[in-house]
């Protein structure tokens, strides 16, 4: 079961690929790009084919964005700092000129990809970095699907007042379930989407935001069930969304059925467990207590590993 | 308190007459806010406080509930904000930001769970995870006379959370970053504890927690239009001050060989876990992308061993090691590519292996002690498990025009495991989708997959070996076939209104076993609406119908003999007989119902925004027998229902560019109906012959009402 090749020489070698190809373009014109030609600043004369800030609000008046985060003219970063508008959209004498829209960066009209692009030349680190391919990337999804830079309605610049307005345009069956009994603190706004997910792209599966493992993402915030243990439960080394679903349910802790049941789907005959707990048990046996309150678990406590010698069948 | 609060909304609601003259209708616009109000709840007759406030705090009182501050310098800026000020789910944040040099952020953030505030119990909580109760009251018989004298407690906890994190900007490329969280977890929760199955009473407790997790990140981070890379190094250390939970026997006071007065189990660990991560990307000709990560981690748990049992009137056995030595070490890698080499083709390929390797010794056992009530004998060995994961995924996209893109994909995850049943499975997908974006009225977006799991070797002796049936296979990791699609389709043909449908259908089937979960399935429908005729109205309408199935097959028998394979053909055993199989067919049925209003300045100098929410679920639970059943008829379960209506509505009024003034009213409803969970009233189960010894944490409805009076005043 354990790899062939050892990880040490795997990841020596992934080390040495990606260094040796940072290394050939660092002499190249990579870290060029590190200092990118410096457009005029704003009050400047404008370079040959740009037509300034001024000229582009004579027309476009309502797509100012002096009041966001891009026109903070101050941080030597942002749009406002350097080209206005054009540092979006492009040099724009031309379609000044003309009055063309086919002579400018028009993000509606473009592509999802060619949009994101210049969205991603400079957002390009951080929770941005692995956005070219990532799962939205490939659905012809663009930044400009979900933030609008110009009137943003909710922060960071979002198209929609909050994550989970702007994520339920396509994702409702998942938003729907924070109205479940048992859910994760979305709806009081303790937690938003984005808590878990970076949706620009992630290392993690299903864009999840910690770790490498759905496993690793849970447990980022309930590390007391990390492990290792000495008595450890199948289900749990394999993933937590197994029997829990992180998005709302009905059932007691999230779990995606209800005990015994969930637990019956795979101790189906061993000693007591492939018992059916019905109706007449729950009023008149002491095997109610295998179905009521925490069913199982009332006894099974410890079903995501125990510490206890004892501790085999993660009673102790 | 009632009074007051009257007496406070009824004047902040005279002040915008008085000032109605003023002629700014919104906030400066400066990013410095501060709202204070008051606030009071109502809750209908026997409603539960605590479910309806489980994840918030909504005490009658003053607010503070938002704050923000801005304040900008050339090249710098500064913010803060705080929320629910003085409440249990209060946060506050500070950062400053000298653009270009160092941004440095502070943030401090509650998260409460309230669980129950009728919670009764009859156990003393002497220390921290230690529970006593009378000696005299630790007898079946005794026990419910003892009722009455249950304690009421608070049962809930509290997440804090406190963060510290600076970015140096090396240069304009090269980032610098050190972040440190603590995390700390106060409170109790629900737990239990037993001592056996037959005559012995299980109790539910409130576990305490005392927890602390600090995680430590420290990253190097460079990036430009070209490539980026980045090396972090991320640690996690989590400490538990209360790593075992004590408690009295509820039907017994006295220390026997077979019998215990106090049981103990334990509970979580101190763990650490490193990391030491390395990753990049590089911009390639032809609109190429290549990315790469690796990391390296090792996961520690050495906690000190609990003896087999708290009962002095047992041998003491000897533990085979006095720590946990866990230990498993953790290896990650992603490597990627995404190719465009001319505008209408793009490939996406990925490959990503996933290694834990749990270097935990085996913990050999041949004498323990259940329930701290008996001594057993055998041969029990625990199974540190541990995978290795390979998955790959290959896509091409072709976009004709920019208004269509089609994409078929394949993908493969290989996972070989130790101790598992299945060694090794191996998953190919398939998948199709079709996206259309581009067309202002029209946006249509679906995906089609289809998945194929298969396992080998299956050592089903394994399964034998713990009296299991030869033919189950685990849903985790059994054979499996499953197709998904999913459909959306959004119409604007006006840009004013929109309608969107979306589908969602899924099917799993478990083939080549008769013993687990058999299949299960799910159908999701939306439909929505929305209006927005102005800039300043919006309204929205949507409603949903998910149904979800699960069948699950079973055979109430006892084990083979010695559960050896020789008595697989005897057609005398229980284990082998088909008549005595049972499945179980659990349909879960949720519909909701979501309506919005917003009406931002459609009235002069006012914000209105409505809001309502519906979800009612049903869910099933039905037992079928074999056709020429031996077993009993059961007795079918209640359904179990939950329902919450969610009301909401929000209005502010401009009465100047610095005040605004405003009403906000919250109503939630809900009901519910659990076999489970439902309320008994009393602390035992049955009644008559306790086997459950409770404490009352159930699921009961409630109507809540809270308003909110607030002045918000910007500067």
């Amino acid at each position: 079961m354990r790899s062939k090749i050892s990880p040490s020489v795997l990841i020596l070698c992934a080390l040495a690929v990606w260094g040796t190809a940072l290394g050939l373009v660092s002499t190249g014109d990579v870290l060029a790009a590190a200092a990118p030609a410096q457009p005029p600043k704003q009050g400047q004369p404008p370079a040959a084919d740009y037509a300034g800030e001024a000229t582009c609000l004579t027309c476009h008046e309502d797509q100012a964005y002096k009041a966001t985060a891009h026109g903070r003219a101050f941080n030597a970063r942002t749009p406002a700092a350097n080209q206005g508008c054009e540092s979006c959209h492009g040099a724009g004498k031309a379609h000044a000129e003309s009055g063309d829209p086919a002579l400018i960066l028009r993000f509606s009209a473009v592509p999802a990809a060619e949009a994101s692009e210049a969205c991603t030349s400079c957002h390009n680190r951080a929770s941005h970095a692995l956005w070219d391919g990532s799962a939205h990337d490939q659905r012809n999804i663009s930044c400009v699907s979900c933030h609008n830079v110009h009137t943003p309605k909710g922060e960071p610049q979002l198209a929609a007042r909050t994550q989970q307005q702007l994520c339920s345009n396509c994702h409702r069956n998942v938003t729907n379930r924070q109205y479940r009994f048992n859910h994760m603190p979305v709806r009081e706004g303790n937690l938003t989407c984005s808590s878990c997910h970076n949706v620009h792209g992630s290392t993690n599966v299903r864009l999840l935001r910690a770790g490498t493992t759905i496993d690793e993402s849970c447990t980022s915030c309930h590390a007391e069930k990390r492990g290792p243990y000495l008595w450890e439960h199948a289900p749990v080394s394999e993933s937590c969304i197994t029997c829990h679903d992180a998005h709302g349910s009905n059932n007691d802790r999230m779990l995606v059925s209800k005990q015994p049941f969930l637990c019956q789907r795979c101790h189906v005959t061993s000693r007591h467990p492939p018992t059916i707990y019905e109706g007449y048990q729950l009023q008149n046996s002491q095997n109610a207590n295998k179905i009521y309150s925490r069913s199982c678990t009332v006894c099974h406590q410890l079903v995501h590993g125990s510490n206890a010698p004892s501790g085999k069948a993660l009673l102790r | 308190m009632r009074t007051t609060f009257t007496a406070l909304v009824a004047a902040l609601l005279l002040v915008p007459a008085g000032a109605a003259a003023q002629s700014q209708d919104d906030g400066p616009g400066t990013g410095r806010q501060v709202d204070f109000g008051v606030r009071g709840t109502t809750y209908g007759s026997g409603s539960d406080q605590a479910r309806y406030q489980r994840y918030r705090d909504l005490r009658d009182g003053v607010t503070v509930d938002f704050f923000r501050y801005l304040k900008e310098g050339n090249g710098w800026e500064l913010q803060a904000q705080a929320n629910h000020l003085g409440y249990r789910d209060q946060g506050a944040s500070a950062s400053f930001n000298r653009f270009g040099t160092v941004k440095a952020v502070f943030k401090w953030d509650q998260l409460p769970l309230f669980y129950s505030g009728t919670t009764r119990t009859l156990y003393t909580q002497v220390t921290p995870g230690v529970f006593t109760m009378a000696d005299a009251v630790q007898s079946a018989s005794a026990l419910p006379g003892a009722f009455g004298n249950a304690q009421v407690f608070d049962l809930r906890q509290k997440r804090q959370t406190a963060n510290a994190a600076v970015t140096f900007n090396a240069s304009r490329h090269t980032d610098v970053k050190v972040s440190v969280t603590n995390t700390w977890r106060k409170g109790a929760q629900p737990y239990a504890g037993t001592f056996g199955i037959g005559g012995a009473i299980a109790a539910e407790l409130a576990m305490p927690l005392d927890q602390q997790t600090t995680d430590v990140t420290a990253a190097l981070e460079w990036g430009n239009t070209r490539g980026a890379a980045k090396i972090a190094y991320d640690a996690s250390f989590f400490r538990n001050d209360v790593q075992s939970l004590t408690w009295d026997n509820p039907a017994r006071s006295t220390d026997i060989l077979t019998g215990s007065s106090r049981g103990r189990l334990a509970l979580a660990p101190d763990t650490d876990m490193t990391t030491l991560s390395a990753s990049g990307s590089l911009k390639l000709p032809g609109r190429s992308r290549a990315a790469a990560f690796v990391s390296y981690g090792v996961m520690a748990q050495d906690a000190a061993l609990l003896p087999f049992s708290i009962n002095p009137a047992q041998p003491v056995i000897a533990l085979p090691r006095a720590t946990a030595q866990a230990d498993a070490h953790v290896t990650a890698m992603n490597y990627s590519l995404t190719s465009s080499p001319v505008p209408m083709v793009w490939f996406s390929a990925r490959y990503r292996q996933y290694e834990f390797d749990n270097r935990t010794p085996e913990f050999h056992i041949t004498e323990w002690v259940n329930w701290d009530s008996a001594v057993a004998t055998g041969e029990h060995t625990s199974e540190p498990f541990g995978y290795t994961r390979h998955s790959f995924d290959g896509d091409a996209v072709f976009s004709p025009t920019r208004y269509v893109g089609v994409k078929v994909g394949y993908g493969r995850e290989q996972t070989d495991r130790l101790h598992r049943v299945v060694e090794e499975t191996v998953e190919d997908i398939v998948r199709a989708s079709v996206d259309s974006t581009g067309l202002g009225w029209l946006s249509v977006r679906g995906i089609y997959e289809h998945a194929q799991r298969r396992g080998s070797p299956v050592h089903w002796q394994e399964l034998l070996a713990i009296g299991e049936q030869p033919m189950l296979r685990h849903f985790d990791i059994s054979d499996r076939d499953r197709d998904r699609m999913t459909g959306m389709v959004t119409v604007t043909p006006v840009s004013a209104l929109s309608f969107n449908l979306s589908a969602a259908i899924g099917n799993e089937e478990y083939p080549g076993t008769t013993f687990g979960l058999r299949d299960n399935d799910n159908m999701v429908y939306t439909f929505g609406v929305d209006l927005v005729p102005r800039e300043t109205l919006s309204f929205g309408v949507s409603l949903g119908y998910e149904e979800y199935n699960a069948l699950q097959a079973s055979r109430t028998a006892n084990p083979l003999p010695a559960r050896t394979e020789a008595y697989l053909a005897d057609p005398t055993q229980q284990f082998n007989d088909p008549r005595r199989d049972w499945t179980n067919d659990t349909t879960d049925i949720v519909k909701t119902f979501s309506a919005t209003a917003d009406l931002l300045k459609a009235i002069p100098k006012t914000e209105i925004r409505v809001g309502y929410d519906l979800s009612t679920g049903r869910t099933t639970y039905v037992y079928g027998l074999a056709p020429n059943t031996v077993v009993a008829a059961p007795v079918q379960l209640p359904p179990v229902m939950n329902e919450l209506h969610r009301g909401s509505a929000d209005v502010k009024y401009f009465v100047n560019r610095r005040f605004a003034v405003g009403m906000a009213y919250i109503f939630d409803k809900y009901m519910v109906e659990d076999f489970a969970l439902g309320d008994l009233g009393g602390l035992a189960l049955p009644v008559a012959n306790p086997a459950l010894l409770l404490m009352g944490y159930t699921y009961r409805p409630y109507t809540a009402h809270t308003t909110w009076a607030r002045i918000t005043y910007y500067w």
